[in-house]
């Protein structure tokens, strides 16, 4: 633990200020949170049923949550903290980007499907109705709850938990960067805080690239 | 006796009626700049990490809360850099909410290559809202030939009235040693604090001997230093110097080096703001009460 101690005195702000940025994204978006819950409840739904995605509409969407959340959240929010977070957002703008014009290209599309799909989904499903629940599981208020496509991390999350259900190319290879890079970098950040969450952050991580290996398709 | 950062300030509580009667007496302890001779008041205030909020108003009110208390307690030394994140914009918003108090001693830092350093003091100066620092440093002693001839020169034009060199965490000791030699900067900024004695050895001693005024960060390490003692009893024979819990215990041993001008602790509580201030008042420890201090920190 004396490497987390290390990397601690480099953290440039305290966890209290850290986890009152998700609180404060919450309130000023509210009810928005709902409303992508249960549009997310829809997606895993239908993917559970065996209905396939076009990319057409699901990758533009998915960009959308990542330049939201790389703009809003990391640059704007947690920019005013860490001075280095601005430049974390290029690679949300930059996967934005990337899933669409994949998406409209006709490039991805997103079905159930092998051992993949059982990861993928689950992966999905963490990270729709798992990660609000952290912040309440460590004591904290349910306004600090991280939201898919709102919060980092389990936009990240949800993004592997996607990109296992697509057909496996170069170029879903290539989306998987900027996911599993912030949630190396968030976990690294939050074990550094002496968060637990940063575990749970690692083992989404481990989980998404494993679901993304070919001895799982 | 038993005492606690979080937990005993009753303590304290006598001893902070006594510091706010004392201030007004002129109790508190100041340490002149050697370069002037100006008094400068032995607590000042850091404001890595605890001032970084960003732009939530809730912390940013309780940073504008401590800063107000310690305009109360006389002020003193308000430290910065542009590598702390929104602090600097944190203490200029709230200079500006409490209506600019005076006993402010202006501090930042310069934290660039020297071809920008001109821009980034313009930009610090307009986020604290000064028009003129009372000190500037050289941040880590990044580019600190050419930055340092930038700061002198703005002391020459009348545009700063101290220029300095800073350095934390124990690092670069001989590097700033080769500049107090060849340059003589009004100020120093090290790490120094009752477990973090390397400066001791030839830093402090040259300060004296050079007429430099040293600023000690870190005096807590980050807080651990009272999360360590916590619980633990604080010696009986520490009330001779007035001292009743940690924190002033370990604030006392730092002032109380002769070559030592101000500590920095940083808080975004108002009552240990109070119990950090409080140090500065009383009798401080002799050499070998300090030695004694030091020898009780290490065996716990």
């Amino acid at each position: 633990m004396d490497g987390f101690r290390a990397l601690a005195d480099l953290l440039p702000f305290e966890p209290r200020v850290y986890w009152r940025l998700f609180q404060l994204e919450n309130e000023a978006l509210w009810p928005v949170q709902p409303l992508l819950l249960a549009a997310g409840a829809a997606l895993l739904y239908g993917l559970l049923r065996g209905r396939r995605f076009s990319g057409r509409w699901l990758g533009p969407a998915l960009g959308a949550a990542w330049l939201w959340t790389g703009w809003q959240f990391v640059a704007l929010g947690y920019g005013a903290i860490n001075w280095a977070a601005p430049r974390f957002a290029w690679g949300f703008c930059a996967e934005a980007a990337l899933l669409a014009a994949l998406g409209l290209s006709g490039r991805l599309a997103f079905s159930r499907r092998g051992r993949g799909g059982g990861a993928g989904i689950g992966l999905l499903a963490a990270a729709l109705f798992a990660w609000p629940l952290l912040a309440a599981l460590d004591g904290r208020s349910w306004r600090e709850a991280e939201v898919a496509a709102i919060h980092p991390d389990p936009t990240a999350i949800a993004t592997l938990g996607l990109l296992a259900l697509a057909p496996r190319s170069g170029w879903t290879a290539l989306l998987c960067l900027p996911p599993a890079l912030w949630l190396a970098l968030s976990a690294l950040t939050l074990l550094a805080m002496g968060a637990w969450q940063g575990w749970a952050v690692l083992a989404a991580l481990a989980a998404g690239l494993a679901a993304q290996s070919p001895r799982l398709r | 006796m038993r005492a606690t950062r979080r937990t005993v300030l009753a303590g304290a509580g006598a001893a902070l009626a006594a510091p706010a009667l004392g201030a007004a007496a002129g109790g508190a302890l100041s340490k002149p700049v050697p370069a002037t001779g100006e008094p400068v008041p032995a607590v000042g205030l850091g404001s890595w990490i605890t001032f970084n909020v960003g732009n939530d108003p809730l912390l940013r009110a309780e940073c504008r809360a401590v800063m107000a208390a310690f305009f109360g307690e006389g002020g003193g030394m308000i430290d910065s850099s542009p590598m702390y994140g929104s602090s600097q914009a944190v203490i200029g918003d709230a200079l500006a909410k409490l209506g600019r108090p005076a006993g402010l001693f202006s501090t930042d830092k310069v934290w660039t290559r020297a071809a920008d350093a001109r821009a980034q003091i313009a930009e610090t100066a307009r986020r604290w809202g000064v028009a003129r620092f009372d000190l500037l440093q050289v941040h880590n002693l990044i580019d600190w030939e050419r930055n340092f001839d930038i700061l002198e020169a703005m002391k020459e034009a009348g545009a700063l009235r101290y220029s300095g060199v800073t350095t934390s965490h124990g690092r670069r000791h001989g590097e700033l040693e080769d500049v107090m030699r060849r340059r003589r900067p009004d100020f120093v900024q090290l790490t120094y604090n009752i477990v973090d004695r390397e400066a001791e050895r030839r830093l402090l001693p040259l300060a004296r001997e050079r007429g430099i005024a040293v600023i000690c960060n870190r005096p807590f390490r980050r807080g651990r230093l009272p999360d360590r003692l916590e619980g633990r009893p604080v010696p009986d024979w520490a009330s001779e110097i007035g001292v009743s819990t940690w924190p002033q215990f370990l604030l006392k041993f730092i002032l109380s080096h002769p070559a030592v001008t101000t500590a920095i602790p940083a808080t975004r509580r108002v009552d240990h703001l109070r119990e950090n201030k409080s140090a500065a008042f009383g009798p401080m420890p002799d050499a070998a009460l300090r030695r004694r201090m030091a020898a009780h920190v290490r065996d716990l």
